[in-house]
């Protein structure tokens, strides 16, 4: 899903250049050739920003765009079926735009707030954005770009407690596993380690004492600290604190 | 050197330089093929830090290096694990001469089937099982270096993974091979030492899940070395590839006691204790293994030593 995603980044980027090539060479000035050289998306909560760094390959006669200019002015977001996706929200932003010559970098950004329920498996972002200069038009930008939307992540399992740790779905296939924990509130440090039955280590991580998951978003496949597979059978998992072992449990690995 | 000699000789180097070949050659995908397996071992070796390859004595022998089968007198142990809250292991073991066989489980507390939310599904059933069979195959006698006997040995082993139903469940076998050389040094044999070395998993196919899933076993060639001194104290190290160190000390204040320290590198450190008892024909061993956030594994092991039993 994230290669997709990056594809679909990656075109609204090359629509944002191509577009505003076509609307704004006539006016005063346009951006004639660029390139994406970084992209991010980061989910947090409900909301997806989505940041695209573009770098400017020549130079733009006269393109200057101050603090003044007036962004975006209008974005939509529609589901898979072009019907209006009301749950969505979105927020386009520009930085360090001050000029625009060959070898310049300016950020493009959104964010889109995603609904919690009855979630599409991904909506289209239509952006049209006229930068001005005072009063002066001097770029108009247009993009689309299809995102697939992720899963909502699934509460927290009503059995999750300090000494019980859960890891689901036990036993784990190829799809990867999620280990729920619960911390204290004034833990420091927390852990999650692995080891075959008769105690060898097979994995340790650092976790987050503010989450109540590992991995933080989607699911982890069993390996050892190499990164080789972990081998069938019954694993124990356990979950410290500041050093402690606060819970522990049975993970088995079934392919 | 006899002629017989030098065949028997040039046999093991030929089964080692196999053996270490498929070593070299052998690319596991999966880490802890089979990883039960190391459940199964004595509280004597598990005491010692697992450092038993140059013992080889027991038992026991069969796992950690069947070239020293039948070089004690006949025993018959059982195994028990006592301090787990997820688990149950027992074995039963028994050496006859220079055979060995053994059969292991280790069966899981009901552990929570959960889905792919968290949600309860009940509960279900794991259990593991291994049947061992091994032998010394041949030994010789070799003066040259000091050496006064050497020894190769087998074992053949097959487990059965899983008991989950939907084709969880699994199948394999496997072969290992080792070689032991014995002397001894000072006068009336004050200090007499052993080399063991052992290549595990050298033959034998994948593991075969009914899912269609398939797992090669871990090749792993390990190292060991001991030293008695006037078979009162003896110190024992072992080196493993691609990975385990372990490293023991036993003494023995009387003929019918033993008491034994160890300590272990392989996935984190480990430190163990233990000590032996025997009275008569009959033998208690016990071992603990402390590791870091896993607690104490208490291990308690009955050995039934059958000549002495069978004489009376």
């Amino acid at each position: 899903m994230s290669r997709r995603h990056d594809a679909s980044i990656t075109r609204l980027a090359l629509a944002i250049v191509v577009v505003a090539t076509a609307l704004c060479c006539p006016s005063i000035g346009c951006l004639s050739q660029s390139i994406e050289v970084e992209r991010s998306t980061e989910i947090r909560e409900e909301t997806l920003f989505v940041s695209v760094r573009v770098r400017v390959l020549s130079d733009v006669d006269g393109f200057v765009i101050d603090e003044e200019v007036s962004l975006p002015q209008a974005i939509s977001v529609l589901d898979g079926t072009d019907e209006a996706f009301h749950y969505c929200e979105s927020l386009v932003d520009w930085a360090n735009v001050d000029g625009a010559s060959e070898g310049d970098e300016f950020l493009v950004s959104y964010s889109v707030t995603l609904p919690s329920e009855d979630r599409p498996s991904s909506c289209t972002v239509r952006g049209s954005t006229i930068a001005q200069s005072g009063l002066e038009q001097v770029v108009q930008l247009t993009g689309t770009v299809i995102i697939d939307l992720p899963e909502p992540l699934p509460a927290v399992p009503s059995d999750v407690g300090l000494a019980s740790p859960i890891a689901a779905p036990n036993p784990v296939r190829e799809g990867g596993v999620v280990f729920w924990y619960e911390v204290p509130a004034e833990a420091n440090t927390a852990s999650l380690l692995l080891s075959t039955l008769d105690g060898r280590v097979a994995f340790t991580t650092p976790l987050s004492t503010t989450s109540s998951r590992f991995p933080s978003s989607g699911s982890w496949s069993p390996t050892d600290e190499s990164g080789k597979m972990l081998a069938n059978g019954p694993y124990l998992f356990i979950i410290t604190v500041d050093g402690r072992v606060m819970g522990k449990g049975i993970l088995i690995v079934r392919r | 050197m006899t002629q017989s000699s030098a065949r028997h000789v040039a046999l093991l180097v030929v089964l080692l330089v196999i053996a270490l070949g498929a070593h070299v050659a052998g690319a596991d995908q999966y880490a802890g093929t089979a990883a039960f397996l190391e459940l199964g071992h004595g509280a004597r070796s598990l005491a010692l830090g697992g450092a038993f390859t140059g013992v080889a004595e027991g038992v026991h022998a069969l796992f950690f290096n069947p070239a020293g089968l039948g070089s004690t007198a006949s025993q018959l142990s059982s195994i028990a694990e006592l301090s787990s809250d997820f688990y149950n292991h027992g074995s039963i073991a028994a050496m006859l001469g220079p055979f060995g066989m053994s059969v292991g489980f280790v069966a899981l507390e009901p552990v929570t089937e959960r889905d792919e939310h968290g949600a309860s599904l009940g509960t279900l059933d794991y259990s593991d099982f291994a049947v061992s069979l091994g032998s010394r195959l041949c030994r010789g006698s070799l003066s040259m270096l000091g050496v006064g006997v050497w020894s190769i040995g087998s074992s053949a082993k097959v487990v059965r993974m899983g008991n989950l139903g939907d084709g969880g469940d699994g199948l394999g076998a496997n072969l290992d091979v080792s070689a032991l050389l014995c002397g001894s040094a000072g006068g009336g044999y004050a200090l007499s030492y052993k080399v063991g070395l052992t290549v595990r998993n050298v033959l034998g196919g994948a593991i075969r899940y009914r899912s269609g899933h398939e797992e090669a076993w871990s090749r792993e060639a390990t190292l060991g070395i001991s030293v008695s001194l006037r078979q009162q104290l003896l110190v024992a190290l072992d080196f493993s590839i691609p990975e385990g160190a372990g490293m023991g000390v036993e003494w023995s204040p009387v003929d019918e006691m033993r008491l034994r320290v160890g300590v272990r590198s392989e996935g984190g450190i480990s430190l163990s204790g233990g000590f032996g008892v025997d009275a008569g024909c009959f033998g208690v061993e016990y071992a603990c293994v402390f590791k870091k956030h896993l607690g104490c594994r208490h291990r308690v092991e009955l050995l039934v030593h059958l000549d002495s039993l069978l004489s009376r």
